[in-house]
């Protein structure tokens, strides 16, 4: 009888925590494509979820093709598969959106990652040769067309010489909107702020990167 | 003037800027340029070689130049990078580049374009189930009524097989029809 019981709860758990993670990571997803795109700098990029997501996706897409070959005139699992299809077109979509708000950073700011290790840590391998041959083909162009004949002295493309840098960089000093997840204080500008949770902040990114990191607040 | 080359480009581009399609190619305007930088240049070693210790005139006539010649540089990296991030855009979201905006561009560039597009359909590939290059639009319904404006001959869908001739209406598949939209073969009605 134990046995039993016990067995009745441990499949319970292993049904709900499998149902709970997937909708975990779809939460997350949500999460991390808000992040990308609201941050004014590269963040990590998610390659785990990623995978999980895109096996998924595959999954969902398999399940479509298959019943929709035979069950042409079933009501039922016609609605099954406008659902189905709902969801990936969505998921699609995140992923879709998530990936080339990478994209885009990663070319604006190709020249400033390159030249720091931390931030290239940041790139999944597909990113980084991404990155490499957009700006070897960059280059090329500049070099074909004008860049060579210039004098020597101005043909470099990461000049910081002259009081003027040619690199662009993420600037931290952007305005982000935040909801406090813990209380915190910290000091903005000589000032100190305090951070109530549950209250909602506009600051400079700068101000709360640290905060945003350790997860104690999220970007919205 | 010096520099007014430089100006009348990046007005070029500003321009550019606000159009859907890329002007043609201002060669002259880039060669131009190019040599007034090697003038100043040269100029600027003549007077480094001529120049006295402390005389403030040649070293405020060195500083213009300089000056100058990196605004020139500047102007001429901001007028090709705006090109370029107009062709990466078309290369991205996979509408057929047409032989007009092929034909304004400079040899390079096509060249440029020809690479980036094998760059980005190479990326494109490694998530060939999600269509990277598909719209950026959060999407609404999985069906929609479309109206076709090219005959397009017959389409193959999950959902069966429908002829798409001129001016006839469908209520389709989204994902099906996506190419084709833009494509300018169907409409979004």
């Amino acid at each position: 009888m134990n046995m039993n019981i016990d067995d009745i709860l441990n499949e319970f758990e292993n049904s709900t925590s499998t149902k709970s993670s997937r909708d975990l990571d779809n939460q997350s997803l949500i999460r991390c494509w808000v992040n990308e795109r609201l941050t004014p700098d590269l963040l990590i990029y998610e390659a785990d979820l990623v995978d999980r997501m895109m096996e998924r996706v595959r999954a969902q897409i398999e399940f479509i093709e298959l019943n929709s070959i035979e069950l042409q005139n079933e009501k039922e699992i016609k609605l099954t598969l406008v659902i189905v299809e709902s969801e990936l077109n969505r998921i699609n979509f995140l992923l879709r959106s998530y990936l080339r708000t990478r994209l885009s950073k990663i070319d604006r700011f190709s020249i400033f990652i390159r030249s720091e290790a931390s931030e290239v840590k940041k790139l999944s391998n597909d990113e980084y040769v991404y990155m490499e041959n957009h700006l070897k083909l960059l280059l090329d162009l500049y070099n074909t067309t004008f860049l060579g004949k210039l004098p020597e002295t101005l043909q470099k493309i990461d000049d910081t010489s002259g009081g003027l840098s040619m690199i662009t960089r993420p600037d931290l000093k952007t305005v982000v909107f935040i909801r406090a997840l813990e209380n915190n204080d910290i000091t903005v500008d000589d000032e100190p702020v305090e951070l109530i949770k549950g209250g909602i902040y506009a600051l400079r990114y700068e101000a709360i990167k640290d905060l945003f990191e350790k997860k104690a607040v999220e970007i919205i | 003037m010096y520099g007014d080359l430089a100006h009348k480009l990046i007005l070029e581009a500003k321009r550019a800027q606000s159009l859907d399609f890329l002007p043609t190619y201002p060669e002259d305007y880039i060669q131009g340029i190019v040599r007034e930088t090697r003038e100043l240049n040269k100029e600027a070693d003549y007077l480094l070689m001529t120049e006295e210790d402390g005389n403030r005139v040649t070293q405020c006539q060195l500083f213009v130049i300089q000056l100058c010649m990196r605004r020139n540089k500047r102007c001429l990296m901001a007028h090709a990078k705006l090109r370029a991030d107009k062709m990466d855009l078309v290369a991205w979201d996979g509408s057929e580049a047409t032989k007009a905006m092929l034909d304004n561009l400079s040899h390079q560039e096509q060249e440029y374009f020809r690479k980036y597009n094998e760059l980005a359909s190479e990326y494109k590939g490694l998530f060939t189930d999600l269509d990277l290059g598909g719209p950026l639009e959060p999407p609404e319904d999985v069906f929609v009524d479309v109206r076709v404006l090219k005959d397009a001959g017959e389409v193959q869908t999950e959902y069966g097989v429908f002829n798409l001739t001129k001016g006839s209406q469908f209520f389709v598949r989204q994902a099906d029809v996506e190419r084709l939209i833009q494509q300018g073969y169907v409409k979004k009605l």
